[in-house]
């Protein structure tokens, strides 16, 4: 193990921090292609690195949102049920498949996100109206558009719910976070507000990652050093992305990691 | 759910976070200085770390939902813990 190659895996998990902390994703879905193709492991041990760095992101950007107040913890915990439900099937499937195997359906599942992240780029954040009966699962948060104090409720549970075992299968069978299912979902469907949307979602990332990540601990899939130089570049990029903020036009931000993610689904694709 | 209680869930994951990546990267250093044994026990030590941090966020919550009798919710992190606990009992038994 050389020096180069640490401080690569430490680069890919800062980039990984700086996606968390600017866009709300566990950046697993980067971390795994780059470590399995270029650094030349085998897809478990990358999707094990993958799944602590997004404990690692998970932890440190909910631990600077939980001052905004934007976190739903009740929804996050019902639906952590059905996310932890999906991440141990997906990291008990995991142990028995190729690596080919899993180098294919990371391929499919990549350019299907790259898809969803290309039709985003333009489309305008539905602003529901305010509601005055918030329901046993909806909550308040503060709205810059609004300018207050903005109720909403949350439709829908049981396509909630299948979406995020859904995000936990793919979470625990691919190394990755899974945010990029649920958030369009709870906004589009479930009359989530974005921001408390992504927010929740990135809270319930640890959660769903825990489900699955300690069935590679103990078969060995975790290299140690290489967790280690992801995980401190994670507080690196995620400290990066704090600072920086809004100041980066999120659209191209979205555009260029659309493009990288087709690319690297490809290359997946193409290798295996 | 008092905003009290979301800032002490944050703080708690970012102590959790923080303790861990210090544990990681005084491993890694002393891997590099040739003390292999030392380093090991430091890089597992964070890795437990890091993956205990969201399972005490959840005990947290739990904690809290019973307090405010919030049954309901308190119910829900008991059943995300038992999965978490399944996951637990079969990376160690190997099953």
């Amino acid at each position: 193990m050389s020096i180069g190659a640490i401080l690569a895996v430490m680069a890919l998990g800062s980039v990984g921090g700086l996606l968390g902390a600017l866009l709300g994703l566990g950046g697993g879905v980067f971390v795994v292609p780059f470590l399995s193709l270029f650094i030349g492991l085998s897809f478990r041990e990358a999707a094990a690195i993958g799944l602590m760095t997004v404990i690692a992101t998970s932890s440190v950007v909910s631990a600077q949102r939980s001052a905004d107040g934007v976190i739903n913890v009740r929804l996050g915990i019902v639906l952590e049920i059905a996310t932890t439900l999906g991440g141990l099937a997906g990291g008990l499937t995991a142990v028995t498949l190729s690596h080919r195997t899993l180098s294919i359906l990371f391929g499919v599942v990549a350019l299907g996100i790259a898809a969803v992240m290309f039709r985003q780029i333009d489309r305008r954040t539905s602003l529901a109206d305010p509601e005055p009966v918030t329901g046993w699962l909806g909550g308040q948060y503060y709205s810059p558009d609004h300018g207050s104090l903005v109720g909403y409720r949350v439709k829908r549970l049981p396509l909630a719910l299948g979406m995020s075992f859904l995000a936990g299968n793919v979470s625990g069978l691919l190394g990755i976070g899974g945010g990029i299912l649920k958030v369009p979902t709870l906004n589009a469907w479930c009359g989530v507000p974005l921001r408390v949307a992504a927010a929740t979602s990135s809270l319930m990332l640890g959660v769903t990652a825990v489900a699955s990540v300690p069935i590679y601990y103990a078969a060995g899939d975790v290299i140690p050093q290489f967790a280690a130089a992801a995980v401190i570049g994670v507080m690196i990029g995620s400290r990066v992305g704090f600072l920086v903020g809004d100041r980066l036009r999120a659209r191209w931000l979205k555009l260029l990691l659309a493009m990288i993610l087709l690319a690297v689904a490809i290359l997946m694709l193409v290798r295996a | 759910m008092t905003s009290h209680f979301e800032r002490l869930m944050g703080r708690l994951l970012g102590v959790g976070v923080t303790v861990s990546t210090l544990l990681l990267a005084s491993g890694l250093v002393l891997t590099f200085a040739g003390r292999a044994e030392a380093s090991d026990r430091l890089l597992h030590a964070g890795l437990i770390v890091l993956m205990a941090t969201p399972v005490t966020r959840v005990v947290l919550a739990c904690a809290e939902f019973t307090r405010s009798r919030d049954w309901l919710f308190a119910a829900a992190s008991l059943g995300v813990l038992g999965v978490l606990a399944m996951t637990a009992w079969i990376a160690m038994t190997g099953g």
